[in-house]
């Protein structure tokens, strides 16, 4: 594995020689994020039209769901996104093997959050709280697994990167993979501040 | 540039502390929703380097962040 010697100095992203107009990571990946807190918006604002107009089902359904596991996985999300930058930083300061040991600890948050989520979604199983169960539950499922599918894809596109960097194809004159990836994991990081609390704490 | 999301990373964690208290004592929320788009915007400039992008991008971003903000905690109150 390369491991170039470091560069004089990081750029800073608004000193590099992308174009004045081009946000970090690139077009592609800030449209992607529009999109999907736009998606994600609309799944929320239905929750919470649901939530005033079937109290019944809602505040039960809310209070019986895992508060501390939900805290706890916002703050693993979090860590990851603060991973992430240190991973970034790295990269463009030409230090590999401190980029991937950030990376890697990016991944093990993602592994993480998701471990949890199973833990969570099993318990409610096992309690026969489903999809089917009645509407709290039917969108309980569809938001939160939706933004899990979010960070697995994260997780994938990480893993990319750590082989990019492996095989010497990212390095400070190269990362725009690295920016965008980076990008889209903390759109999880977005969207998820936003379930949290309408899902769990309101 | 370390130190500083090093900064924001546990201001981050606090701010979600403080949200998870707030839901235990069923604040309202305004509140809620407030403190999540604050860490929002965090994250936004700080972790996904918005403050160095073009203004259009924050312009857009944090719109449409305070239209989601708005629309939840008026369906919400």
């Amino acid at each position: 594995m390369p491991d170039s010697p470091p560069a004089p100095s990081a750029l800073p992203p608004h000193e590099s020689d992308r174009h004045p107009l081009e946000p970090p990571g690139g077009v592609l990946v800030w449209m992607i994020v529009f999109i999907e807190l736009l998606t994600f918006a609309g799944g929320l604002g239905v929750f919470a039209a649901q939530s005033r107009a079937q109290p019944e089902l809602f505040d039960p359904g809310r209070a019986g769901l895992n508060q501390p596991l939900a805290f706890a996985n916002t703050l693993i999300l979090l860590t990851g996104g603060w991973c992430m930058v240190r991973g970034l930083t790295a990269i463009r300061g030409g230090t590999s093997k401190n980029a991937l040991r950030w990376i890697w600890a990016t991944i093990g948050t993602g592994l993480l959050f998701s471990l949890l989520k199973g833990v969570e979604y099993a318990d409610k199983l096992q309690h026969d709280l489903t999809f089917h169960t009645n509407t709290f539950y039917t969108l309980y499922y569809a938001l939160t697994v939706f933004h899990l599918m979010h960070v697995l894809v994260a997780v994938a596109l990480l893993c990319g990167i750590v082989r990019g960097i492996h095989t010497g194809r990212y390095h400070p004159g190269e990362h725009l993979d690295v920016e965008s990836s980076a990008v889209f994991w903390h759109m999880c990081d977005l969207i998820w501040l936003l379930v949290y609390p309408v899902v769990y704490l309101l | 540039m370390n130190m500083r999301s090093t900064t924001v990373w546990i201001l981050l964690l606090l701010f979600t502390s403080v949200s998870f208290v707030m839901g235990e004592h069923h604040m309202t929320a305004a509140a809620i929703l407030a403190l999540a788009a604050l860490k929002f915007v965090l994250v936004a400039r700080e972790f996904m380097e918005l403050r160095h992008a073009a203004a259009l991008w924050s312009v857009g971003l944090f719109s449409l962040l305070a239209l989601i903000v708005l629309s939840l905690t008026l369906m919400l109150a």
